[in-house]
């Protein structure tokens, strides 16, 4: 390993930022926190975006590496042991600096610190726990903090590192047991999962208690008349948040709670498996996100897929949409895709192709249906439907009306009514002519995210193709779907 | 009819409405400066008074919630000519209804102070991440030029989280600046001479080249999309970045 110490601070940056970048979350969302009037920053809930890269990406958090080191040997990673590239490491207070300095001119929201593994999982999150324990303490560092929990690390640093950040994350790489095994040889699947559970039920507790303490503090009823004793308190505490908690009672634990990631055609699962994988972890670790990168082979490594003709962007955007759709719109990964049709449609987004493979629950009449069937409606999100549930109180709405409060009448069109009526004449409840329509429209989305072109789509799969679309449509268009690119 | 003219500041506004109020609602009108004149309108040249629209703020905040409040706000400091007429006819009716005005879009003032108040409130919330400080012998100083006049909320923003700090952000279009000095902050206006050499002036900062060489290296080269990072940072927010 080619270590360099004599680096100085503007060519360590470029190192390990350019390390940290394959990392997607950039998020500094989650925490609303005023000055403490001890030092600088504050956290808005909303996140802000700061700057945007050349590659199209926000730029919301100083997001660098402590160390490139690794004596991992993960295949698909460019810090990988067996690649030959300047190692360097970071000091706590070159972080520090960087982070106060950068954050004083407005460049940032706050910090993003993640490590290569230097000698052991536990060694490193020491590391790591350092720099946010002084950011926080010597500091006096208000702004956001995201660190990674490191698989495998000691639960008691840990749950540490958790009092002094505002999100952890740990990255489940790959969604299946399998892939793991094959690309990232020194990972598995239980070291990862265990951190993930341990800081859900450190967030869990800790709103648990805050809860408690303004019971007890509130109205001055003691724990013992809700039947707990000083000593069983005490006993939770031990077993769930370890060694170390900071002395204020109103402490806070991992308040814009844990997020992960998972590279997108590296492997070669489809789309159904990554969407039902991330449901589950919404619903049995309460992540509050879950990234999709689009892989790169950054080491040319022969085993794993070519990427020369650019990331699977499309596939990647796919997800992202989908995975708004189970976040907020109240659908299930298995209303979306299912074993026979797993992979999302190249030319209409998923919930336009949910749409069309259920017409028969629409029109949908704007100034009656519920907000959850409104959310169902291509081109109506939560802002929007909110609206005009709240707006329909007073008046009967028009077309007019719902496209200034933000409905995307170009997608919207076929699928509702205003007081009975559908907007043009000539729409037709028909598949092929919907699915035809949206389809012209959505080619603008494709320009937007990417230089894709169709020679990316690697795979013309007529068979696969047809059972998903209407007849007429499938003649028209001989394109495939876009698939696992494997 | 009446025609109330004012000087467009969000107190300006909001006095030209207690001045409306006094001379009979239903006949009088709020213009920004004199607007094109009409035969058989009298025309008043309404005074800014903060103790006016400062009871009129708090009349409102009081029966139509603070929401309503915000979008006048927003709307006020936007740049647009009937932003004074949409924000009486919204608080016209909104006293009448209370609370329930903000979602009344049907209307069509209401639907306007809410065009309004989404796009000063979205470029607001872009400037707040797109602001840059440069530091100047201790001194934070930015330079904006926003379409909307958002240097005042912007100061609210930064004044709590730069707490301990002394920082200016200067809004070189209408040459007003906020001033914070680590204890109070407040605005001031700035005469053209200065506000050219403010304009002009180069300021280097160490960190600058250190963040440069963070933002080049924080992108994934085989993603280069140059077109959607315009998109998402449009080149008129780049100027003193």
């Amino acid at each position: 390993m080619n270590i360099c110490d004599n680096l100085d601070i503007m060519d360590k940056l470029a190192i390990l930022s350019d390390a940290a970048k394959y990392d997607v979350s950039c998020t500094s969302s989650g925490t609303e926190r005023s000055n403490n009037g001890r030092g600088i920053g504050n956290a808005a809930a909303c996140g802000i975006c700061h700057s945007f890269a050349s590659d199209g990406r926000c730029i919301s958090l100083l997001k660098i590496l402590m160390s490139n080191e690794c004596i991992y040997d993960c295949r698909y990673c460019v810090n990988r042991a067996s690649n030959d590239v300047v190692r360097t490491s970071f000091t706590p207070d070159e972080i520090c600096t960087l982070t106060m300095e950068f954050y004083r001119r407005n460049y940032t929201e706050g910090l993003f610190l993640s490590s290569g593994i230097v000698k052991n999982p536990t060694y490193t999150m020491g590391l790591l726990y350092q720099v946010v324990y002084r950011l926080r303490t010597e500091y006096n560092f208000g702004g956001y903090i995201h660190v990674k929990a490191i698989p495998g690390a000691d639960r008691a640093v840990i749950e540490m590192t958790g009092w002094y950040a505002d999100r952890m994350s740990v990255n489940l790489e790959l969604p299946t047991t399998e892939g793991l095994k094959s690309l990232a040889p020194n990972k598995n699947r239980h070291n990862i999962l265990t951190p993930m559970k341990q800081i859900q039920n450190g967030i869990k507790e800790n709103v648990l208690r805050l809860n408690d303490n303004s019971t007890v503090y509130g109205t001055g009823i003691p724990f013992k008349e809700h039947g707990y004793t000083e000593e069983s308190l005490a006993g939770r505490d031990a077993f769930s948040y370890g060694i170390t908690r900071p002395g204020q009672d109103n402490a806070r634990f991992v308040p814009a709670g844990q997020s992960t990631q998972m590279i997108i055609g590296a492997t070669p699962e489809n789309d159904y498996q990554l969407v039902t994988v991330a449901e589950a972890l919404y619903k049995n670790y309460g992540l509050k996100r879950v990234f999709y990168s689009a892989f790169v082979n950054v080491n040319n490594d022969s085993s794993l897929p070519s990427t020369e003709a650019g990331p699977p962007l499309l596939r990647e955007h796919r997800l992202y949409q989908a995975d708004w759709l189970l976040r907020f719109y109240g659908f299930k990964a298995s209303d979306l895709l299912s074993e026979d049709r797993p992979d999302f449609n190249v030319f209409i987004d998923p919930k336009c192709d949910w749409a069309v493979r259920h017409l028969e629950q629409f029109p949908v009449e704007i100034n009656k249906a519920g907000y959850y069937t409104l959310l169902k409606v291509p081109g109506i999100g939560t802002n929007s439907a909110r609206r005009i549930v709240n707006a329909r109180k007073s008046a009967r709405l028009d077309f007019e009306d719902i496209r200034k409060m933000g409905v995307v009448l170009k997608r919207a069109v076929y699928f509702i009514t205003c007081s009975g009526r559908m907007m043009y004449r000539g729409i037709r409840m028909n598949e092929d002519f919907i699915v035809s329509n949206l389809a012209d429209a959505d080619m603008n989305i494709r320009r937007k995210i990417g230089n894709l072109t169709y020679k990316q789509i690697s795979f013309f799969d007529d068979d696969t193709y047809a059972d998903i679309m209407p007849e007429g449509f499938a003649q028209k268009n001989s394109y495939g779907v876009i698939s696992g690119q494997m | 009819m009446v025609v109330c003219c004012c000087d467009g500041t969000v107190d300006g506004i909001l006095t030209a409405v207690f001045d409306a109020w006094a001379a009979g609602v239903n006949d009088s009108r709020i213009s920004i400066g004199k607007g094109n004149i009409e035969w058989f309108a009298d025309y008043i040249d309404v005074v800014t008074d903060s103790s006016k629209a400062s009871r009129v703020a708090a009349k409102v905040i009081d029966v139509m919630g603070y929401d309503a409040y915000e979008m006048i706000y927003f709307a006020a400091v936007s740049g647009a000519d009937d932003r004074g007429e949409a924000i009486f006819g919204f608080i016209r009716k909104g006293l009448r209804i209370g609370r329930s005005i903000v979602s009344d879009l049907h209307d069509k003032y209401v639907m306007r102070v809410f065009e309004l108040h989404r796009s000063s409130q979205r470029e607001y919330q872009h400037v707040r991440g797109f602001l840059r400080f440069r530091d100047y012998k201790g001194y934070l100083i930015a330079r904006i030029e926003p379409k909307n006049n958002i240097c005042e909320i912007l100061m609210q923003f930064f004044e709590d989280r730069l707490k301990q700090e002394r920082f200016m952000i200067i809004d070189v279009i209408r040459g007003v600046a906020g001033v914070y000095d680590g204890n109070a902050g407040y605005m001031t206006g700035i005469d053209d001479d200065m506000l050219a050499g403010i304009r002009n002036m180069e300021i280097t900062d160490e960190f600058g080249s250190l963040w440069n060489v963070f933002e080049d290296n924080i992108a994934i080269k085989p993603r280069y999309n140059p077109k959607l990072q315009q998109q998402n940072l449009p080149l008129r927010f780049r100027k003193y970045m």
